[in-house]
């Protein structure tokens, strides 16, 4: 999304970025930086044996045992269209609430930022239709641009069965 | 109590008991009205009483009226409802039973106009309520001296008074009645004459044995509402204005009467009937919520959990026949007098207490505890029901805790200190706080655990056992003996530890069972049928929502099983069966569910008469076809029952939309099975939420999977003799002549491509449709999982049921057998038009010009020709085609 740095400023305050100010934990995917809320964040857990689930498509990787658990577990580059990669050791599972619990794989975790609603803009309006849903807005932190990801939407949007 | 009164004083009893009832029950309340038509009958049996009071024409109508309720047979439940009750009040009055023998709780109706005609208060005169004095249990109504003056707020005349004779009852009951009974007077003075209600007449309490499960029950549940109303209360007095939470006051209330109505506490029903008039009031604004409408009926609370206690600490320990009652006939004067406008709320209770010389009445200065509950708790001690203290006897009772209990000392032993203390003989209560103690408390039988919690615990065990699992593998573990001993014996305690955990959420569905019993009882011997109930399974474990929820739908289908399914005595002997019908329930664990049965040997269902009835009311349009499950189920569709139809078709639809409704919340299903003539099955099979089931894990390509043991016949490694390859419908084994179709677990779910079934093992597990062969690479073993559902994002998975922690701490799926050979076979279906496209594109190959004759040639037609399924038609080639087929994925 090369894009994002030309997009015009806008009045933040009348965006719904106003109220997006918080903590946000920003990971790595693809060639991309995204964050997700961390209120939405309950654990962060390194890559570990999935077991696969028949008929779903094909960004959920399978079910882990969280403590007792069994929860699903997306693959995130393959729900954003992405090329698949080779998990590695970075490869992380991030476990997030959205009403359930719900493991998405991402390449990598960053840190923690503490991002004010004035560094967040409203999502571009490219793209195809519907996928920018997901996007609570973008971020700049330093130099960078974080894709704020409404993770709730990312979940609920698609189906996992077949 | 009824075998040993004379028939007459029988009748007049059940009447009383109807009348009663009727005041409180509710169209929907099935229990409550099969009560009632119960005692109809019994009623109607006693015909000698009944005749001689002409009340036989009566007791019949209500009867039949009662029946047609409980069935639904009526086109406005709420005018039948109505209906029934101006019956029963009439078989009441007919019996002479509504004044003396019971004096009802004004009726809905009854209330309507009586309350009406109440609204002026010097029309209809004051009657005192002197919330200070105690009304004896045995002793009526007695005419009240009027004292004026005093703290008269209405032009009522009022002041603080005694009742002398009700003083004298309590001075022979009580070991100080003299300075108990100084208390001051709310109520205002009477006019008796004036009034026009019958006053509640208190009645010895005796809970019949045969109930006393019920009624512990009771007890329990009751305490639980009984917190929900303080909680509730307390709310009410937070924010008086908002209408909302005196709503959520009505339903425990509500709750509380309806269970005392129906078990026969006549004094709890009454209260709590009183109140929720009073609460009606508040909540359509024609009363304020005042402390002191809030004060009441915390008063009441306090009555009714003294009451309750009471009752439970007879089940436990019964000291003589009749169970020790607070008095209420003065509380439940007042609440009417309230209701009324005869009397207004006094204002709050200070809360300092004053130098009075006893605990009780410190408390009940203190606002903590109502007059009567003081009355009981000294009423118990005068009668040697038991040793204790008043302040520990009220504490026990749960009507005040320990803390307001040492107030109330305090401010009496200051009172004391000072010079015009009281004799140092009534320092009572010095080891309250003894009574604090655990040992005193009541003791309760079982307690009510979130779920939630237990879901933890059962994570959190399984997670134990995991970790557990590892420290045993661990090779120190094997180098050391002490270690290994030790290690085994955590082993073993965790075990057990698994296991509680594991069961504490599963109920036996017995308890269900056995209420049907009843049901079938009194539902035949009102169809005048002889109806014999067998059961099996009862220690089938089910989740204890799961049996909470499946009661209702359970007791419409046995039910209609009685009443429409089994025939009348005379129809089966013409139809060559035994007169006594049988209804059969059974509840087991088939293929990864539980299965609970009802089937009868009756008329069965007739799919052709049903198809007609809903051609008829337009539910099927002419022309369609139906299977006969799907003509089965019609008796499922809303409004397909009605009053008329119970009669010439076998009439199943009595609220069955409403039980498949409840049983598709459970994600449970519901089958038919039935033979014309012979009988019907109903077969509700609900899905295992929490539960555990003994699996095997079997390994299929890089996963495990678990089978449900229960449903597993045999498993085995083929030799290639045993099996054959059916065309387009995979492979078969032939076991012992049997012809079992194998499921691919690996091509079907896409893992591995088709496996050579001998070089694999097959698992023969049962189905819908019959026994299916599950090819699997190797059996791991057995063990006990807990069903892990795997929740809303994976619902609609064809042939898995749920996921369980194996002991590494993976996720292994379970499969379920039925569903795997549909969707094994529609797979299938799926291959077989890709292949007819295919073949319709490419060249035949080869083997298809090798094929036996028998039209096979024509290429696009042999692959859709499902009927060309015979063995012997491709027995030639059977790898071939399969690999043919195999290629279409």
């Amino acid at each position: 999304m090369p894009a994002i740095a030309d997009h015009p400023p806008v009045d933040v305050n009348s965006s719904p970025g106003a109220d997006l100010g918080g903590k946000y934990l920003t990971f790595a995917l693809d060639r991309e930086e995204y964050g997700v809320s961390v209120l939405k964040v309950r654990e962060i857990i390194g890559i570990q044996d999935i077991t696969k689930v028949p008929q779903t498509a094909a960004f959920v990787e399978g079910v882990i045992n969280l403590r007792g658990k069994v929860i699903p577990v997306i693959d995130l580059r393959a729900q954003f269209g992405l090329p698949r990669m080779q998990y590695n050791e970075e490869t992380c599972i991030i476990v997030v609430d959205v009403g359930d619990m719900v493991g998405i794989i991402v390449d990598t975790v960053r840190e923690v930022h503490n991002i004010p609603a004035s560094a967040i803009e409203p999502p571009p309006t490219l793209g195809a239709e519907g996928k920018q849903d997901y996007f609570l807005g973008m971020a700049k932190v330093k130099d960078d641009v974080k894709i704020l990801l409404d993770i709730d939407r990312v979940l609920k949007a698609e189906k996992l069965i077949q | 109590m009824s075998s040993k009164v004379p028939q007459c004083r029988d009748a007049r009893e059940l009447a009383a008991r109807l009348v009663q009832t009727a005041g409180t029950v509710q169209k929907d309340d099935l229990s409550l009205l099969a009560k009632m038509h119960g005692w109809c009958d019994a009623l109607l049996q006693a015909g000698d009483a009944l005749a001689q009071a002409g009340a036989v024409e009566t007791a019949t109508a209500l009867s039949r009226l009662l029946e047609a309720l409980i069935l639904n047979e009526v086109p406005d439940a709420d005018a039948a409802l109505t209906e029934t009750v101006a019956t029963t009040m009439c078989l009441g009055e007919q019996l002479g039973v509504s004044a003396s023998d019971a004096p009802p709780c004004p009726t809905p109706k009854a209330s309507g106009g009586t309350g009406k005609a109440k609204v002026q208060p010097e029309a209809q005169g004051v009657v005192a309520a002197p919330a200070g004095a105690s009304a004896s249990a045995e002793s009526p109504r007695l005419p009240v001296a009027a004292t004026p003056g005093a703290e008269a707020p209405q032009p009522l005349t009022a002041g603080p008074e005694r009742d002398a004779a009700q003083f004298a009852e309590l001075a022979v009951t009580s070991p100080a009645p003299a300075e108990e009974a100084v208390i001051e007077a709310v109520g205002e003075s009477p006019s008796p004459a004036a009034r026009t209600e019958t006053p509640y007449e208190q009645t010895p309490l005796r809970i019949d044995p045969k109930e006393q499960e019920f009624v512990l029950a009771f007890t329990e549940e009751a305490r639980e509402h009984i917190e929900a109303i303080e909680a509730a209360l307390l709310e009410v007095e937070r924010e008086p204005g908002n209408t909302k939470r005196i709503d959520d006051l009505f339903r425990p209330f509500h709750t509380i009467k309806g269970m005392a109505g129906f078990l026969n506490l006549r004094d709890v029903n009454c209260l709590t009937h009183e109140v929720e008039t009073l609460l009606d009031q508040g909540r359509k604004g024609k009363r304020t919520v005042t402390p002191g409408l809030i004060d009441l009926v915390f008063s009441v609370v306090d009555i009714v959990k003294a009451q309750v206690a009471a009752v439970a600490a007879h089940l436990a320990e019964p000291k003589g026949e009749v169970v020790p009652q607070p008095p209420v006939a003065q509380m439940i004067e007042r609440l009417r007098d309230v209701v009324a406008g005869r009397a207004e709320l006094s204002a709050r209770a200070e809360e300092a207490g004053s130098a009075a010389l006893r605990v009780g009445e410190n408390l009940v200065e203190q606002g903590a505890v109502a007059q009567e509950v003081v009355d009981f708790a000294l009423q118990m001690q005068a009668q040697g029901a038991t040793p204790q203290k008043t302040g520990e006897l009220l504490v026990e009772m749960g009507a005040v805790t320990a803390k307001q209990v040492d107030k109330a000392i305090r401010v009496q032993t200051q009172a004391a200190a000072s010079p015009a203390a009281a004799p140092p003989a009534t320092v009572a209560s010095a080891k309250v706080g003894a009574a604090a103690t655990p040992a005193a408390a009541p003791v309760e039988q079982s307690i009510r655990i979130d779920t939630a919690k237990l879901d933890a615990l059962v994570d959190m065990v399984g997670e134990l056992v995991i970790a557990q699992t590892l420290v045993s593998a661990n090779p120190s573990v094997a180098q050391s003996q002490k270690l290994g001993k030790d290690v085994s014996q955590v082993t073993k305690i965790i075990r057990d530890v698994q296991e509680t955990a594991m069961g504490m959420r599963m109920v036996p569905i017995g308890g269900t069972f056995q209420k049907m019993a009843r049901l079938v009882r009194d539902v035949s011997r009102k169809a005048g049928k002889q109806v014999e109930l067998t059961i099996a399974g009862e220690d089938t474990e089910l989740d204890k929502n799961v049996i909470q929820q499946i009661s209702d739908p359970l007791i419409h289908m046995v039910r209609n099983a009685v009443d429409h399914g089994v025939e009348a005595p005379e129809v089966r002997r013409a139809a060559g069966k035994p007169e006594v019908g049988r209804v059969h329930l059974a509840a087991f664990h088939h293929a990864g569910n539980i299965v609970i049965e009802i089937s009868d040997d009756g008329k069965g269902l007739d799919p052709q008469v049903l198809v007609a009835k809903a051609m008829e009311k337009g539910m099927v349009q002419p022309g369609e076809e139906l299977t006969e499950q799907q003509a089965f189920h019609l008796v499922f569709a809303a409004g397909f029952s009605t009053a008329a139809q119970v009669t010439d078709i076998s009439g199943r639809g009595v609220g069955m939309d409403v039980v498949k409704r409840n049983i598709e919340q459970l994600r449970g299903k519901v089958e038919i099975a039935s033979e014309k003539g012979e009988g019907s099955t109903f077969s509700i099979r609900l899905p295992l939420t929490l539960a555990i089931i003994d699996g095997m894990v079997v390994k299929v390509a890089e996963e495990r999977f678990i089978i449900p043991t229960i449903g597993i016949e045999q498993a085995l490694r083929p030799v290639p003799q045993q099996i054959t390859s059916v065309q387009h419908r995979g492979d078969v084994l032939n076991v012992r002549g049997r012809l079992i179709p194998l499921v691919q677990l690996g091509a079907l779910f896409r893992m591995t491509g088709r496996v050579d079934p001998c070089e694999a093992m097959v698992v023969i597990a049962s189905s819908d449709a019959g026994p299916v062969g599950l090819v699997v690479e190797e059996l791991i073993g057995q063990q006990q999982v807990v069903i892990k559902s795997l929740g809303a994002r994976f619902e609609g998975l064809r042939g898995i049921s749920g996921a369980a922690i194996l002991g590494d701490g993976r996720v292994g799926l379970i499969l379920e057998t039925s569903g795997l050979a549909v969707h094994y076979h529609e797979m299938h279906l799926a291959q077989e038009k890709d292949a007819t496209a295919r073949n319709v594109r490419v060249t035949i190959p080869a083997p298809a010009a090798e094929q036996p004759a028998g039209g096979r040639e024509e290429t696009p037609s042999w692959t859709v020709d499902d009927s060309g399924a015979d063995a012997a038609g491709s027995a030639g080639e059977p790898e071939r085609q399969t690999e043919l087929v195999g290629a279409g994925t």
